[in-house]
């Protein structure tokens, strides 16, 4: 697992690859979190372009993300989730809370 | 291709060897033929299970043990996590979705294992631990079922 991540004004972009579970979901969360109790960010886009596997300790991290952005109004996004992790994702309901883009520039102008 | 083998792991009670369970599972998986597709359901399942020992068997505490079976008979993937920790109070509760202890977590462990395995048993006794069975046939139509007790 590798994450990295860009601030683009108030929008955080984090960009993970490898194998997401409880590990990555720990790093996700601190990393989000600490921007979101200094205040410095509103929106949040996940690049999982190239990530090859996630489960529900990750999807769990995304989701208590969203709760927060959502009560500052913010919003969040997924970036060109590849097709293998799609039946993964749809079984746990992100897409009905979570934009989808297909790249990190469209993501942030629509934002 | 094999058709016979079994590798048993025992490990420390730490999110990194969440990993090294999904590894295994997945080489052996892999060397009976098991499609990429599978043997991705398979690595859920094995991440599933294994991150609910060391969370909730365990409390996210190191230093306890979780043992990891897994064997290959013919088409069949038998896998089976053990954990000797707290234990599930009611197996049905905990297995529905969206049911979970921690709010971080969304509850889906359960439904992933079901979902992308052919069979789940789960057996648990309030402090003494966690036992997870299930076993995944390759190339099979899925038909998921359930049980426990």
């Amino acid at each position: 697992m590798s994450m990295e991540h860009q601030l683009f004004g108030d929008s955080l972009v984090v960009r993970l690859s490898g194998e997401l579970d409880l590990v990555a979901a720990a790093h996700f969360k601190e990393l989000v979190d600490d921007y979101l109790d200094w205040g410095k960010i509103r929106h949040l886009y996940v690049n999982l372009e190239k990530v090859t596997f996630l489960d529900s300790s990750f999807l769990g991290a995304l989701l208590g993300r969203y709760r927060r952005i959502s009560q500052i109004g913010g919003q969040v996004g997924l970036i060109n989730p590849p097709g293998s992790l799609r039946p993964t994702l749809e079984l746990s309901g992100v897409f009905q809370l979570m934009a989808e883009y297909p790249s990190e520039r469209e993501a942030l102008s629509a934002g | 291709m094999v058709r016979h083998n079994r590798i048993v792991l025992e490990m420390e009670s730490i999110p990194e060897n969440v990993g090294v369970a999904r590894l295994m599972v997945a080489m052996l998986a892999a060397q009976a033929d098991f499609t990429v597709a599978e043997v991705d359901e398979v690595k859920l399942a094995v991440s599933e299970a294994v991150t609910n020992a060391v969370v909730h068997g365990y409390n996210s505490q190191p230093g306890h043990t979780i043992r990891v079976e897994a064997s290959l008979e013919e088409d069949t993937l038998r896998v089976v996590v053990i954990d000797y920790g707290r234990g599930i109070e009611d197996i049905a509760l905990a297995m529905q979705p969206a049911v979970s202890s921690d709010p971080e977590r969304m509850g889906l462990g359960f439904c992933f294992m079901q979902t992308h395995m052919d069979t789940l048993h789960v057996e648990s006794a309030p402090g003494k631990g966690t036992r997870v069975e299930m076993t995944k046939r390759k190339g099979m139509e899925r038909v998921p079922s359930t049980s426990g007790n």
